[in-house]
C-alpha cells in the first residue's frame, strides 16, 4: 500500500510544480517602463553597429535615438508587443529584430536546438540501456572472497562506492 | 595567404604620413596578449588533431596518442580559455556598453572549439581508463580542429556580419576548400580504419560515472551545435527565404542558458557517481549534501528577494539566476565534499591535519583534483554571469555639482573639461562617488577622438568590488550646454568572473603537474597491502 501512496504524492507534487511554472510563464509584463526596456532589447540598432537597440552607445549614432523615440510612441499608442515588433520589421526589415520570429521558417531556428538535445539524450539513453541489457546476458566474472574483502575495505576506507 | 590576401600589400588611397595608427579599440594593454592567446588556442589544436589522424592512419595501438598529446591539449585549451576571457574583459572595459559577451559571430567562433575541446578533455579519460569512446574521441578532436578553421573563416571572410569587421579579407573560398579537404581526409581515414577504434568496454548503467561523462559530452556538443546553428542561421535563412535575419542575444539567452544550466547540473552529478554501476541507495546517499545545499540556496534567494517573478510577472532573468545560484551551491557542495572525504581518508591514514591532507590529496592525483578546482572555477564564473540578471543603469546630463544615483552610490559631477595630446583629443568628467553620505572615491570617465583615424573611443571608469562593479561611461556632451552625459551601470558579481578565470588557470596548472609518487605512503603502509586497494587509497585512478 505504501508504494502507490508515495507514487501518488510525487505525481501530485510534480503536477503542482508544473502548474506553478506554467502560471509563472503565462504572466506577462504590463508596466510601460518594463515593456520599453524589454522591447528595446528585442531589437537591433539599424546603424550597422551590430548592437542591441537598448545598448547602442555610439556618440552621435544617427539611428538609435530615432528608433527609441519611435518605440516610446508605439508603446504610448497602445500597440501590443507583437504589433510593435511587426511595425519595426516592416519599416527597417527583418534584421531589426534581435531574434528570429516564432512562425514560418524562422520557427526552425527555435525548434532545432531543443529537438537535437532531445534526440541526443533519448538516443544515448536507449543506447546505454541496450548495452547494459547485452552486458547482463554475459557471464559475470567470478568473485573471490579475497577480492570481495578488498572491495569492502576500499568502500569502508574511502567512504564511497568506488570513486576514481 | 601570399596570393589571396597578402599581408604586406600596399594600401591604396591617401594615407597620412605616419599612417592611420592602430585602431583605437585595440589600443588597450590586453589586446597585446588576447590575439596571440586565441591564436595559440586555435593552432594548438592542430597538434592533437595531427596525432589522432596519424595514429588512425598508422593504426597505432591504444591510447598512446592521447597520452603523448595530453599536456599539449591541456595547454592549448588553457590558451583558448585565456584568449576568450581576455576578449570578454576587453569588451567590458573598452566597448562601453556595460556587458562582456554580445554573442557576436566571431565570439561564437572562438567558443565553439572551446566547447568541443572541453568535451574532448573529459572523454579522453574514458578512453584512458576504460578503453571506451575511441571513435567519439577521434571525431571530437577532428571537429575541434575543423571548428578552429571555421572560426578563422568566420573572422576573416565576412560570411556573417560581425563587429570584428576589421579582420575581413577575401580568403573565404580558400578556407572553405581547405576545410572540405580536411573533412574528406578525416572521413576517408575513419571509414578505412574504423575497425581499429572498437571499444574494449561498453557502458553498463545509466547511473554511472561513464554515463555522466557521456551525457556531459553530449550536452557540450549540443551547446556547440546551438551556437553554430545560431551563427549560421542567417545564411541559411537568406538561402531559403531570400532575406537575412538577426540571431542575437535574445535567441541565445533563451536557448543556450537552459542548456548551460543543464551542463552545470551534470558538472555536479558526475563526481558523485561511481564507475561502472551503483545502487540507488548509494546514489541517494551521495546526493544528500548537494540537495540540501541546492534547496538552502533557493531559500536564501527567496529571502534575498531573488524570485522568478517581478511586479507580478514572470522574470526569466531572475528565474535563471536563481536556478544558477542553486545549482552552483549544489555543485560546490558536491565537489567540496569530494575534497573533504578524500582528505579525511588521508588524515586518518597519515595523522596529518585537514589542510595538509588536502594538499597531499591534490598532489597525489593532480589531474583529478586540478580538474575539480577547474570545476569550482566554472561555478564561480557561472555565479558571476548570473549576476547580470540584476544589472542596473541610469543616464543623465550633469551640470557642475549635479548628482545622479545608481544602486547605493551617488555620483556628483565636480568638473568636466577637455584635453589633447599628439595622439588624441579627449573630453572627461570628474565624479565624486558617495555612499551613505560619505565620499568614497573619484572616477574620471573619458571620451577620446584619435587624430589620425578620427575615430572616437570610450575610456570607461570602473570601480570593482566583490559584490558589484560601478561602471561609468562618458556618453558624450550636450552640444547646446557642453555638459557631459554620463551613463552609470551597477553590474553585480562581475569580478567573480575574472576571479573564476584566475582559479581556472590555477586548476589547469595543477592538473599539468605530475602526481606525487606514493613512495612515503608505501613505506608507512603495513606489510602486504593489496595493490588494488593501495591505488584507490592514494586517490589513484
Amino acid at each position: 500500500m505504501a508504494t502507490p501512496l508515495r507514487f501518488t504524492f510525487w505525481k501530485r507534487t510534480l503536477q503542482a510544480g508544473t502548474l506553478a511554472i506554467a502560471v509563472c510563464f503565462s504572466l506577462g509584463a504590463s508596466d510601460a517602463g518594463a515593456r520599453y526596456d524589454k522591447l528595446n532589447h528585442q531589437m537591433m540598432c539599424s546603424c550597422g553597429c551590430g548592437q542591441v537597440l537598448g545598448e547602442c552607445n555610439h556618440v552621435g549614432c544617427p539611428d538609435s535615438p530615432v528608433q527609441l523615440a519611435e518605440l516610446r510612441t508605439a508603446i504610448n499608442t497602445g500597440m501590443t508587443d507583437q504589433q510593435v515588433l511587426d511595425s519595426f520589421a516592416a519599416k527597417y526589415g527583418n534584421t531589426v529584430l534581435a531574434a528570429p520570429r516564432t512562425h514560418g521558417f524562422d520557427l526552425v531556428a527555435w525548434i532545432a536546438p531543443f529537438a537535437v538535445l532531445a534526440a541526443a539524450l533519448l538516443g544515448t539513453v536507449l543506447l546505454v540501456r541496450h548495452w547494459s541489457v547485452g552486458k547482463k546476458e554475459l557471464a559475470q566474472p567470478e568473485s573471490t572472497p579475497e577480492m570481495d574483502a578488498i572491495h569492502d575495505r576500499i568502500r569502508r576506507e574511502t567512504g564511497s562506492e568506488g570513486g576514481y | 595567404m601570399n596570393f589571396a590576401a597578402p599581408p604586406f600589400a600596399l594600401l591604396r588611397g591617401s594615407i597620412p604620413a605616419d599612417g592611420n595608427g592602430l585602431n583605437p579599440l585595440l589600443q588597450y594593454p590586453e589586446m597585446v596578449i588576447h590575439p596571440p592567446m586565441l591564436y595559440l588556442g586555435y593552432v594548438g589544436f592542430s597538434v592533437p588533431f595531427a596525432f589522432a589522424l596519424g595514429a588512425l592512419m598508422m593504426r597505432y595501438p591504444g591510447e598512446k596518442w592521447i597520452k603523448i598529446t595530453r599536456v599539449w591539449t591541456l595547454v592549448t585549451w588553457l590558451f583558448l580559455t585565456g584568449g576568450i576571457f581576455l576578449g570578454m574583459h576587453w569588451a567590458y572595459a573598452v566597448l562601453g556598453w556595460g556587458g562582456y559577451w554580445g554573442w557576436d559571430p566571431v565570439e561564437n567562433a572562438s567558443f565553439m572549439p572551446w566547447l568541443t575541446g572541453t568535451a574532448f578533455l573529459h572523454s579522453v579519460m574514458m578512453q584512458e581508463k576504460k578503453g571506451m569512446m575511441k571513435s567519439w574521441n577521434v571525431w571530437l578532436i577532428f571537429s575541434t580542429f575543423l571548428l578552429t578553421l571555421l572560426g578563422t573563416l568566420l573572422t576573416r571572410a565576412g560570411l556573417v556580419s560581425s563587429v570584428h569587421a576589421f579582420a575581413q579579407s577575401s580568403i573565404g573560398t580558400w578556407f572553405i576548400v581547405f576545410m572540405a579537404i580536411v573533412l574528406a581526409v578525416c572521413i576517408f581515414t575513419y571509414i578505412l580504419q574504423r575497425d581499429h577504434l572498437k571499444g574494449e568496454h561498453r557502458l553498463e548503467s545509466l547511473v554511472s560515472r561513464e554515463s555522466s561523462f557521456l551525457f556531459n559530452n553530449l550536452v557540450l556538443l549540443v551547446a556547440c551545435f546551438v551556437i553554430l546553428w545560431g551563427t549560421l542561421f542567417p545564411i541559411l535563412s537568406e538561402y531559403v527565404e531570400g532575406s537575412k535575419v538577426t540571431v542575437g542575444a535574445p535567441f541565445y539567452n533563451r536557448v543556450a542558458i537552459p542548456i548551460g544550466l543543464f551542463l552545470l547540473f551534470l558538472t555536479g552529478v558526475g563526481p558523485l557517481l561511481p564507475w561502472r554501476s551503483t545502487s540507488l541507495r548509494a546514489v541517494r546517499r551521495n546526493f544528500i549534501l548537494p540537495s540540501i545545499a541546492l534547496w538552502a540556496m533557493v531559500i536564501v534567494c527567496f529571502a534575498a528577494g531573488v524570485r522568478p517573478w517581478k511586479d507580478g510577472a514572470f522574470d526569466p532573468g531572475n528565474f535563471y539566476a536563481m536556478v544558477a545560484f542553486a545549482l552552483s551551491a549544489s555543485v560546490m557542495a558536491a565537489i567540496l565534499s569530494e575534497f573533504f572525504r578524500g582528505a579525511g581518508v588521508i588524515a586518518r591514514q597519515t595523522g596529518k591535519n585537514l589542510a595538509a591532507s588536502m594538499y597531499l590529496l591534490t598532489r597525489r592525483n593532480t589531474r583529478r583534483y586540478g580538474g575539480y578546482i577547474v570545476h569550482i572555477a566554472v561555478v564561480i564564473v557561472v555565479i558571476g554571469l548570473a549576476g547580470s540578471a540584476f544589472n542596473k543603469n541610469t543616464e543623465q546630463e550633469l551640470a557642475l555639482h549635479d548628482k545622479m544615483s545608481v544602486g547605493p552610490y551617488t555620483l556628483e559631477c565636480v568638473g568636466f573639461t577637455q584635453d589633447s595630446n599628439a595622439n588624441y583629443n579627449s573630453d572627461y568628467a570628474l565624479l565624486d562617488v558617495y555612499r551613505n553620505g560619505k565620499k568614497q572615491f573619484q572616477m574620471a570617465p573619458e571620451k577620446r577622438v584619435y587624430l589620425a583615424s578620427q575615430q572616437p573611443q570610450t575610456m570607461v571608469a570602473i570601480h570593482s568590488v566583490p559584490s558589484w562593479d560601478l561602471y561609468v561611461v562618458y556618453e558624450g556632451s550636450n552640444p547646446d550646454t557642453g555638459q557631459p552625459i554620463i551613463k552609470a551601470f551597477l553590474n553585480p558579481l562581475v569580478s567573480w568572473i575574472w576571479a573564476g578565470v584566475a582559479l581556472m588557470v590555477l586548476g589547469t596548472f595543477i592538473a599539468l603537474v605530475p602526481s606525487l609518487k606514493p613512495v612515503g605512503a608505501a613505506a608507512r603502509a603495513p606489510a602486504a597491502r593489496p595493490e588494488h586497494a593501495e591505488a584507490v587509497l592514494k586517490g589513484g585512478d
